[in-house]
């Protein structure tokens, strides 16, 4: 593998990803090296929401009329990871109308269509809604899978020559004569350590960009600010439901994949627990408080999981108290900035501006190294989104075949072909919840950059479903362990991990059947296969 | 206190215990198996349409994956749901035949000889084959001359002589098939000091129609009986069927499948051998037994229906109670036939490889009669095994004095 | 309708009470929801297999006398342990499911991913070893069936191999079972032993053994020899000339599905009435007692003695609400352990739910707001006072308390 690049990105986040495509589409040489899977950040913990816009469009118009054409372009360009559910925007009785009509004016004036329904109407189109509602808005307003989302710009990117380094950490900045030249990394499976160079390095890493600046002697002021999401068993609802007033804690409810999730919480949280959060009893408590407001059937849905993620409030620069933070995008070219030459951060904004955050990074390294080319991201479309109409054309072609396509199709579109379904042991079903097959892994494994069986979870949802790996995860890690990738020894002790990994999001809401699920899994893991007496290696 | 999801389908924990007692999956390799078809799918299904698979159609609807579930799930009827909602099958005139058992039955009682004749007709048989898709091999029940209800229509004052009165849901078979069991019936109930009359009004009670697809005809004749035994439940009449899919469909498939209101009645609706069993019980009715009668070693067979109940130990208890009947129980386990699953010819296979374990059963029991409470599991066990088959009913009250 | 003892539970233990109270002349019937956690059994039965740091236990009932006085075991009396073992393996013996092992020395059953675990007794033909890290055989062939996905020869190979065994792998293909596998699901592993029913895919199978096993002393198979048939694995081994071993499989456990229908036919033999798909929704009281149940099918069922034996969460002895915690949902018998925080974020660690359970007297009457009530029992997975899983003492604990709960009702 080659050292020496134009641009090295630190963080396999969204934006990282698109960074990297973008950088790759227009001809830039690039390498993203993340410290571990992609999406494993704030990316991955989010609702996962295809955002109209219109939650911004009162207080902060310039966000709202980024996300409406974001969400366009998203729609277009990849399909496979966006539905088209629709939103609705309600308001109860002890809401009040007042807000609906500045709601309305400011969605309009941002390029956002809003209109307003009867009550009965939206009761009619989201039949899980608050009965009570005095009023509700239409928005277009949809689900966006993250994970996918993610993939598929890495795949793009790599597709047009960019390199991609998971599991590897940046131990150091190279800083040569006040300019970052390169990075020193730390390969965490491997142990191997590795020295890259490039013109520009991009500080894509979130929350843990303060830290990477600080590598460079820079000060960014972070705020670390934790947001608690509960995943329910099935889809309660399948429009976007929002609460018409004010953004406040757990007022959307998002239907996504074969899941709803409610969010979020906002807390501050001390750094040193973004690696590791948890979800408390007291935000479970409000998550389902406020989203039973919106959809009553939460109080006796299944939970299948809580997890948190932290978004990066950036604080502004002229604002040394850090009380004043921006959520728009924030830019920081160093240069400038702090007199660094060859380092960039992107930091701030949200999941759905990923694509425009990269356009306004990738734009920078241009004028820095001299180069003419325009963005393209907005109109190629990622891979797996078919040049056809939409999600309906795989949808059609959906009804005919078996079982083991269908979702494959769903998660991967036109992706989908390149799976082996040739022979009944590849089409069979290894998550059953899920629907993932023996093919759908393998192909998981050989394209789509997969280590471990968590990695193998976002690329595939396999163990995302009702019962959480219990059925699926011994099967998997010995597909895994089949295809090649890993000695048994190591693929067991992945197994470990990822049934660890699973009851960490299902504590904090183990009651009822999450806990009889919970319980069984303890049994055949720990009891059955005796997974704990496996002396870690 | 317990708290029930408003989603049943999730009360599932993937223990694959269903996967194991389903019928169909163990014969026919294209099943997804009630797992899969259930609520697994049913999670699916709420992403959108594309996630139905017409193979839920070969669920014959026996439930045994119901009672095998250790976490309550009503996998069968997720599954009748799935298909009355998704299903883009339309029934044609086979469906039509066999599900209007009613309409047909009050036509061919009217030319029993002819029809009865005509169907055991080999060629006949091959050509509903041809025309209708339904199975040449399988023998169709006879029709009956005349009706239950006609022979009821004479017994109305004499019946009306007995001071307890209770209303008999006799259903399509003992009307247009089998009247003497609905005899054998009435003599239990006056034995016991029960005058029998008939509901106002008696619709089919749709089974047929439920599973053949013909949901809204099945929903109207559903509101029809639910208003007559309504009627009869403001009378204290309480309402009793000797068959166990009749009672069965009254008492939950109207509710969970149809989604009718029928809350009201379904205490007032009652199984003939659970309601003769409670009489016996309550220390004061006696029955009186012919210590002439010959003894019979029967053989119980459960129908799903029942299983699905619960009730199966009324049957077997009161068939105890006959001191001239030896007893054996069968392993509880479906006979392939489901109502009229197995008259379709693409079901036949399957329907006869379900059964062959509880054909050899019985064969194997050395039984003079076999017992069941079910019509269709009669035909089926009669057509594929050497026995002959009574209602439990017909056992007791040849027994009587 | 009336007995004398009414069993609310049709697993492990409700089970052994019925046949331990039928063989002794008693009109028993249980009520069961559906079937029982032994579809997930793991082949053997542990009594106590593991001490507090997870290591094997050698002589469990040297280990049970150190117990403290809640557990279960306590409960009955550390000395009468060995005794009530014994009855427990008689009820399997005559229930004709074939265990080995001994009561004062545990022995190894080999895991589905391949690993060695300690147990008290196993189903007869399992791969088993006297201690925990040999065989005393040195060479294994590892047969699997074309697309079954239950089964982890990789991981089973790898683990034998470290075991200092010479291990070959191979896969067989019964045509029936290759139609089995177009179906994306149900190919489980009662689908293989319905297959191996019959004497036609015995034989093939039989054939691939001699064709491929070479030298092999012995041949290893998941756990899926016959649903119906009892002398698979004999006809097998006669027809390879050397042993047939199994390794069990995730659910649906064939071996298990066995044993529950050993137990539930020997139960019926004796005069037992099985309910099942009745979940106990209402019941009388009078005097401190129980007088009667009501299930979900509108069954009424009277009788002298109640037990309850509804298991732990999964079984739905137990269950728990996001408000209340955990409580026992069918008479709201006390509940012991009931920790505040009942889960640890780490799966692995002990978790304090696993502990919890209906508080019982030291003759395992039932408490309900710290009284007795007198003739309701609990046995097996409801009580309070262990882990099955940290312990390895979960078929030990529903066998033992069902026989002493079988024995109090007895004595009385």
């Amino acid at each position: 593998m080659k050292s020496e690049y134009d641009v090295i990105i630190i963080g396999g986040g969204a934006t990282g990803a698109g960074v990297a495509r973008d950088c790759a589409l227009r001809g830039i040489s690039a390498l993203l090296i993340e410290r571990e899977d992609i999406a494993t950040g704030a990316t991955g913990r989010n609702h996962g929401l295809l955002h109209s816009g219109a939650r911004y469009a009162v207080n902060d118009h310039e966000s709202a009329e980024e996300c409406i054409k974001e969400n366009m372009i998203l729609r277009r360009i990849a399909q496979h990871c966006v539905e088209d559910t629709g939103g609705i925007f309600i308001s109860l009785p002890e809401d009040g109308l007042e807000f609906q009509a500045k709601f309305i004016d400011s969605c309009r004036a941002a390029g956002i269509s809003a209109e307003a329904i009867d009550p009965k109407e939206a009761l009619l189109l989201e039949p899980s809604v608050n009965p009570s509602l005095i009023g509700a808005v239409k928005v277009p307003d949809g689900s966006v899978d993250p994970f996918r989302l993610t993939a598929a710009n890495i795949m793009d990117a790599r597709l047009h020559g960019a390199k991609v380094l998971t599991y590897t950490r940046v131990e150091e900045l190279i800083i040569e004569n006040g300019r970052v030249v390169g990075v020193k990394t730390l390969n965490t499976i491997s142990g191997h350590r590795d020295e890259y160079r490039a013109q520009i390095t991009v500080n894509a890493c979130g929350i843990w960009g303060r830290d990477l600046a600080a590598k460079a002697g820079i000060t960014i002021n972070m705020l670390p600010a934790k947001g608690a999401l509960l995943v329910f068993g099935h889809r309660v609802n399948n429009v976007v439901i929002n609460r018409c007033r004010k953004p406040a804690d757990a007022d959307i409810l998002v239907p996504g994949d074969s899941i709803t999730v409610i969010g979020t919480t906002s807390s501050k949280v001390p750094f040193d627990q973004c690696d590791n959060m948890y979800v408390t009893r007291e935000e479970v408590e409000l998550l389902l408080r406020e989203g039973s407001m919106l959809a009553p059937a939460l109080n006796h849905t299944r939970i299948l999981r809580a997890y948190a993620g932290v978004r990066p409030l950036v604080a502004s620069d002229d604002d040394p108290s850090g009380r004043s933070v921006s959520r728009g995008i924030v830019v920081l070219d160093h240069a400038t900035r702090d007199g660094v030459e060859g380092f960039i951060t992107i930091t701030g904004g949200k999941l759905m501006t990923y694509r425009l955050m990269a356009e306004w990074t990738v734009d920078l390294i241009c004028k820095k190294l001299n180069i003419n080319a325009k963005c393209t991201t907005a109109e190629a479309l990622l891979p797996g989104s078919s040049t056809s109409t939409n999600n309906e054309n795989c949808k059609r072609t959906a009804v005919s075949v078996n079982r083991s396509k269908a979702s494959a199709i769903y998660r991967h579109g036109t992706n989908a072909e390149k799976i082996d379904h040739s022979t009944a042991t590849k089409r069979a079903l290894v998550c059953e919840c899920e629907q993932v097959s023996v093919g759908e892994i393998e192909y998981a494994v050989n394209c789509l950059n997969v280590n471990n069986l968590v990695d193998l979870r976002r690329r595939t949802r396999m163990g995302m479903g009702t019962c959480q790996g219990e059925l699926c995860a011994c099967r998997a890690a010995s597909v895994m362990a089949s295809v090649g990738k890993k000695c048994a020894a190591t693929a067991k002790a992945d197994l470990k991990n990822f049934i660890a990994e699973r009851w960490k999001g299902m504590a904090p809401v183990a009651w009822g059947d999450t806990l009889r699920e919970g319980e069984l899994i303890s049994w055949l893991y720990d009891g059955v296969c005796d997974l704990s007496n496996l002396k870690s290696e | 206190m317990k708290q029930y999801s408003e989603h049943n389908f999730e009360q599932c924990t993937k223990c694959t215990v269903c996967t194991v007692y389903c019928p169909v999956a163990t014969v026919n390799p294209l099943y997804p198996g009630p797992k899969q078809a259930g609520p697994d799918g049913e999670r699916l299904r709420r992403k959108g349409p594309q996630f139905f698979d017409e193979s839920l159609n070969m669920c014959l609807n026996c439930k045994r994956c119901e009672v095998a579930c250790p976490s309550d799930v009503r996998i069968g009827d997720i599954i009748q749901s799935a298909r009355i909602k998704y299903s883009a099958k339309k029934p044609g005139l086979r469906e039509f035949t066999l599900a209007n058992t009613d309409l047909v039955g009050s036509m061919a009682t009217l030319v029993a000889p002819v029809v009865n004749t005509t169907l055991g007709l080999k060629p006949v048989r091959q050509v509903v084959e041809s025309v209708m898709n339904i199975d040449h091999r399988r023998i169709f029940p006879k029709y009956s001359f005349g009706t239950f209800e006609g022979w009821m229509r004479k017994q109305k004052k004499a019946q009306a002589q007995y001071q307890k009165q209770l209303a008999y849901f006799h259903g399509c078979y003992v009307n247009y098939n089998n009247p003497p069991l609905g005899q054998a019936f009435v003599k239990v109930a006056n034995a016991l000091g029960y005058g029998v009359q008939l509901l106002d009004k008696e619709k089919c009670c749709g089974v047929a129609l439920i599973s053949n697809g013909f949901i809204k005809k099945a929903t109207k004749q559903a509101k029809s009986n639910i208003e007559s035994i309504r009627k009869a439940t403001k009378q204290s009449l309480k309402v009793v069927a000797t068959s166990s899919t009749c009672t069965f469909t009254l008492k939950d498939e109207y509710h969970h499948l149809l989604g009718l209101e029928n809350g009201d009645i379904r205490e007032n609706i009652d199984l003939a051998v659970r309601f003769i069993y409670n009489l016996l019980s309550d220390g004061n009715h006696t029955l009186k037994f012919n210590p002439e009668a010959p003894r019979i070693r029967v053989a119980y067979h459960t129908p799903c229906h029942l299983e699905r109940l619960g009730w199966s130990q009324y049957s077997i208890e009161l068939l105890k109670l006959i001191p001239s009947v030896e007893l054996i129980q069968l392993e509880s386990q479906c006979c392939g036939i489901a109502g009229t699953y197995g008259f379709k010819k693409e079901n036949y296979k399957t329907s006869q490889e379900i059964g062959q374990p509880l054909f050899n059963a019985i064969e194997e029991s050395e039984c003079d009669i076999v017992a069941t409470d079910c019509e269709t599991c009669k035909w089926q066990i009669e057509m594929s095994t050497s026995k002959k088959v009574l209602h439990p009913i017909e056992i007791l009250a040849s027994a009587l004095m | 309708m009336r007995y004398d003892t009414v069993i609310i539970g049709g697993g492990l233990s409700g089970l052994i009470c019925g046949i331990e109270l039928a063989r002794k002349g008693k009109q028993a019937a249980i009520v069961a929801t559906g079937h029982s956690t032994l579809h997930f059994s793991s082949g053997s039965f542990g009594l106590l297999s593991k001490d507090s740091n997870g290591n094997a236990i050698d002589n469990p009932l040297e280990a049970i006398k150190a117990l403290d006085a809640n557990h279960p075991y306590s409960k009955i009396g550390a000395d009468r342990v060995a005794e009530l073992a014994d009855v427990a393996t008689q009820c399997l013996n005559i229930a004709e499911i074939a265990t080995n092992g001994s009561t004062d020395k545990n022995h190894f059953i080999a895991t589905p991913p391949g690993t060695l675990r300690c147990c008290w007794r196993s189903i007869d033909g399992m791969l088993t070893s006297e201690c925990s890290n040999s065989f005393d055989f040195k060479s294994v062939a590892l047969f699997n069936f074309d697309g079954f996905i239950d089964f982890y020869t990789e991981f089973i190979a790898s683990q034998l191999r470290g075991f200092s065994l010479e291990v070959s792998c191979h896969s067989v293909e019964i045509p029936e079972l290759v139609v089995r596998r177009d179906n994306p699901t149900e190919m489980r592993s009662t689908t293989i032993a319905r297959a191996l029913d019959k004497i036609e895919n015995i034989e093939i199978l039989a054939k691939a053994i001699n064709d491929k096993a070479g030298e092999a002393q012995v041949v290893i198979l998941p756990a899926v020899l016959g649903l119906y048939r009892k002398d698979t694995q004999a006809l097998l081994e006669k027809a390879v000339n050397r042993k047939v071993l199994t390794i069990n499989t995730v659910p649906p456990s064939v071996e298990g599905i066995k044993m529950e229908r050993a137990l539930k036919s020997v139960f019926k033999a004796m005069g037992g009435t099985i309910f099942t798909g009745h979940t106990v929704v209402n019941h009388t009281v009078e005097d401190n007692t129980i007088t009667s149940i009501t299930t979900s099918k509108d069954v009424t069922v009277s009788a002298e003695h109640f037990v309850l034996a509804t298991g732990s969460f999964i079984g739905g002895g137990l269950d728990s609400t996001h408000q209340e915690g955990i409580f026992e949902p069918i008479f709201g018998a006390d509940i012991e352990q009931k920790e505040e925080q009942y889960t640890l974020i780490d799966i692995f660690e002990a978790q304090p739910f696993m502990c919890s359970g209906v508080a019982t007297d030291n003759s395992f009457k039932v408490l309900k707001n710290g009284t007795a009530i007198d003739n309701l029992y609990a046995c097996g997975a409801i009580l309070s006072g262990y882990n099955p899983v940290k312990e390895g003492s979960g078929a030990g604990v529903a066998m033992l308390t069902a026989i002493a709960v079988a024995e109090n009702i007895l004595n009385r």
